[in-house]
C-alpha cells in the first residue's frame, strides 16, 4: 500500500487578493513504504510548500493527501498535530537544536510531548544517538558539536518516535561534502532498515544518492 | 504530567538563563507585594495596639458624648457647642448601678504664663475622680503634688494638674508647684504635674500629655455657662453595662426632650469604630499598593512578549515535532505564573525583614498574617495567569511553518 498519494494538489497563497500566489499547481504523487525519494528544484518552485504539506505542517487548498490511507485534507490541526507526533520525523537546513540543551535532551524533545516517563526517554534517547553513532556525545551541547555531527543529532531527534516516514529538508544544506555525504550514508541506512525517506533538496550530487527523483518546476512535477 | 514537570523545568532554565533580566520583571512585582504585605501589616499593627488602649481602661466603662454616632461613622458634635447639660450629669449620678460619674467640660482658651503659651494645651473641667476613674491608664509613675479635690470643687478654687508637655512649655525644667499660670483671663495655681504615658501611638499618648485638669466649678470664671463635652461613667459591675447603656439612653432621651443628639458608647461601641475607621485606611494604603502590582504585572506582560518573539523558531520546532497548541501556551504560562511568583516569595520575605525592623527601630509591629500573605500570594498568581495569557496565546497561534522559516 503507497504511504503517500497525493491527486491533484493544488495550494494557493492569499487567494482572491491581488498577490494571490499558486505555489503548487496540480501535483500528483505515490510514495510506497520503503522509498527514498529526492524532490528537487529551484528557489521558489514549491518544493517546500509541498514538503510541508506532506510533514502535515500545512493543509493543501484542494486536492487530496492521504497518508497512510488517511485524508489530510479535512483533518483539524489537533489531529494534524498527532500524526507529526507519531508519524513524521523532520530534518531541517539549519538543524534547529535548541541551544541550551545537551544532545540526549534535544533527542527527547518529541517524546515529551507524548507524555513518556523521563527514565524511558533517556534510554530510548540513547538507543537513537547510538544508531547515529554519537555515543560520545550524549552530553554535549550544540554549540561543542560540529556541523555533521549536529545534523546527526537532528536526525537522531527524527527516529525516536519510530515514524514511519523521515522527512529531511535540505538536510546537507549547511554541511561541507564530507559531513553532507555522512548524513546522507545514514539516511541511506535508515532506508535500508525500512523507513521511508523524503529529501528536498537543490544539489544533483546529494539527489543522485536517493532511490528516486522527482523535480519540480512551477508548482508542477516535471520529468 | 510529566509534560507539566517538563514545563516547570523550562520555566526555572528560561528565568535562570536570564537572571538580570528575570529579576528586573520580578521587581515591579516584588516591590507590590511587599507594599501590600507591609502596608496591611502596618494597618493591623496599629489596630492591635489601639485596641490595647482602649482595652486597658477597662470593660467597665460607659462615655457619653455629644452628637450622634451612626454605623461606626464620625459623630459630627465631637467639637463645638455640646448638648450635654450639668442636669444630665446629676440625674446619671441618681442611678445605683453607677459607682462614679467623670463629667468634662472642654475649654477653648489659650494657656499661657508671662506670654509663654503652651499651643497644644487643652484645659479639661473636670471633677477629682477623674484620675482614679480614667486617667491611671495614662499616668506614670513621675508625679508631683496633689490630686483636685471637693474642697477644689466646694471653693470653685482656681487650682490646676497639668501634664508633662503643658510643664515643660509653661515652666521648662523649674518646678511648677505652687506657681501660677492663666487660662483666658484667669490665673490659676499648679497644684500637681503628671508625665503621661509615652505610648508611641498616633492616637492617646500626646493628648494626655497636652492635658490641663481644673475644677469643673472653676470653668464658670472663664466661661458663660457650663458646657459638658463628655461623661465617663464607672459602673460597678461589668455585667450590667448594657443594661445601663439602655437606661442611660432613655434617661437622656427623656430629659432632651426626645431628641438623639448624644451617644452613648461602651468599650465594645469604641472598639469597633477603631476597627472601622483604621480598617478603612488600612484598605486604602494596600489599594494603593495593589496598583504597584498592577503594575509589575504589566512588566511580566511585557517580557513575556520579548520572551515569546526571541523564542519563536524554538516554538515552531516544538509544533514541529508534535507539541500542540495547549503544551506551547502551558510552557508559556508557567513561565508567567512562575515568574509572578517568584516574585512574591521574594516580596513576602522582604516584608518579613522590614516588620522586624520596624519593631527594632519604631516600637511598632507590623502584623503580618496568614491572611495577608495568602492575598499576596493569590494576587502573585492572579496577576501571572492575567499577564501571561495573552503572551502564551500569541506563542501557541503561532503557525509552525512561519516560526521555523523565521531568522
Amino acid at each position: 500500500m503507497a504511504l503517500i498519494e497525493i491527486k491533484n494538489l493544488i495550494k494557493t497563497y492569499d487567494t482572491g487578493k491581488p498577490n494571490e500566489f499558486h505555489a503548487l499547481e496540480g501535483i500528483n504523487l505515490m510514495v510506497d513504504q520503503g522509498d527514498f525519494l529526492a524532490i528537487m528544484g529551484v528557489s521558489g518552485s514549491g518544493k517546500s510548500t509541498l514538503m510541508h504539506i506532506i510533514g502535515c505542517l500545512d493543509r493543501p487548498t484542494s486536492g487530496h493527501y492521504l497518508f497512510n490511507g488517511q485524508d489530510i485534507s479535512q483533518k483539524l490541526s489537533r489531529e494534524l498535530v498527532k500524526i507529526r507526533r507519531e508519524k513524521i520525523g523532520f530534518i531541517f537546513q539549519n538543524f534547529n537544536l535548541l541551544p541550551r540543551r545537551t544532545a540526549l535532551a534535544n533527542v527527547e524533545l518529541p517524546l515529551i510531548y507524548q507524555g513518556i516517563r523521563p527514565k524511558v526517554r533517556h534510554e530510548r534517547a540513547k538507543r537513537v544517538l547510538e544508531q547515529v553513532g554519537l555515543t560520545d556525545k550524549l552530553s554535549h551541547k550544540p554549540n561543542m558539536l560540529s556541523g555533521g555531527e549536529q545534523q546527526r543529532v537532528a536526525i537522531a531527534r527524527a527516529l525516536i518516535n519510530n515514524a514511519d516516514l523521515i522527512l529531511a529538508d535540505e538536510p546537507t544544506g549547511n554541511l561541507d561534502t564530507k559531513s553532507g555525504l555522512s548524513v546522507m550514508q545514514v539516511l541511506g541506512r535508515l532506508n535500508q532498515q525500512g523507513k521511508t525517506v523524503i529529501i528536498v533538496t537543490h544539489d544533483p550530487n546529494i539527489a543522485r544518492l536517493t532511490k528516486r527523483i522527482i523535480n519540480i518546476q512551477d508548482g508542477k512535477i516535471k520529468n | 504530567m510529566y509534560k507539566l514537570l517538563e514545563n516547570i523545568k523550562l520555566a526555572l532554565q528560561a528565568v535562570w538563563s536570564k537572571k538580570v533580566r528575570s529579576f528586573l520583571t520580578m521587581l515591579g512585582v516584588i516591590i507590590g507585594v511587599f507594599s501590600i504585605v507591609v502596608l496591611i501589616g502596618i494597618g493591623q499593627g496599629l489596630k492591635n495596639e489601639v485596641k490595647d488602649q482602649i482595652e486597658s481602661i477597662g470593660s467597665n466603662l460607659l462615655f457619653i458624648i455629644p452628637g450622634k454616632i451612626n454605623g461606626g461613622s464620625l459623630p459630627t458634635g465631637l467639637v463645638g457647642s455640646s448638648s450635654l447639660t450639668l442636669e444630665d450629669v446629676s440625674d446619671i449620678e441618681q442611678r445605683p448601678a453607677i459607682d462614679s460619674v467623670t463629667p468634662i467640660s472642654i475649654v477653648s482658651q489659650p494657656v499661657s504664663r508671662d506670654n509663654r503659651p503652651a499651643p497644644g494645651a487643652l484645659t479639661f473641667g473636670t471633677t477629682p475622680n477623674i484620675e482614679t476613674n480614667f486617667l491611671k491608664g495614662v499616668e506614670t509613675d513621675i508625679k508631683e503634688g496633689r490630686s483636685l479635690t471637693q474642697a477644689d470643687m466646694d471653693s470653685q478654687a482656681k487650682v490646676a494638674v497639668i501634664f508633662g508637655a503643658v510643664k515643660q512649655s509653661l515652666f521648662g525644667d523649674e518646678d511648677p508647684l505652687g506657681k501660677k499660670f492663666m487660662i483666658g483671663k484667669e490665673e490659676f495655681e499648679v497644684v500637681g504635674w503628671r508625665e503621661a504615658r509615652q505610648s508611641g501611638s498616633i492616637f492617646s499618648g500626646p493628648e494626655y500629655s497636652q492635658a490641663v485638669l481644673i475644677p469643673l466649678t472653676a470653668v464658670d470664671q472663664l466661661a458663660a455657662n457650663i458646657e459638658i463635652h463628655r461623661i465617663i461613667l464607672n459602673i460597678a459591675n461589668a455585667e450590667q453595662v448594657a443594661s445601663e447603656k439602655e437606661g442611660i439612653t432613655q434617661l437622656l432621651l427623656d430629659n432632651h426632650s426626645g431628641v438623639d443628639d448624644f451617644s452613648v458608647l461602651t468599650q465594645d461601641d469604641f472598639l469597633e469604630l477603631i476597627d472601622s475607621i483604621l480598617g478603612l485606611i488600612t484598605n486604602m494604603l494596600a489599594g494603593i499598593a495593589a496598583i504597584s502590582l498592577l503594575v509589575g504585572g504589566i512588566g511580566v506582560m511585557n517580557i513575556m512578549l520579548v520572551s515569546v518573539s526571541e523564542r519563536v523558531k524554538e516554538i515552531g520546532l516544538r509544533k514541529a515535532v508534535g507539541a500542540s497548541n495547549v503544551d506551547i501556551l502551558v510552557q508559556f504560562m508557567v513561565e508567567a505564573i512562575f515568574l509572578a511568583f517568584l516574585g512574591g516569595v521574594i516580596g513576602i520575605a522582604l516584608a518579613f525583614v522590614a516588620s522586624q525592623v520596624l519593631e527594632a527601630q519604631v516600637g511598632l509591629a507590623p502584623s503580618i498574617t496568614i491572611q495577608s500573605i495568602f492575598l499576596a500570594f493569590g494576587f502573585t498568581l492572579l496577576i501571572g495567569v492575567f499577564f501571561g495569557v495573552a503572551p502564551a496565546i500569541r506563542a501557541a497561534r503561532l503557525n509552525p511553518i512561519d516560526a521555523l522559516k523565521y531568522e
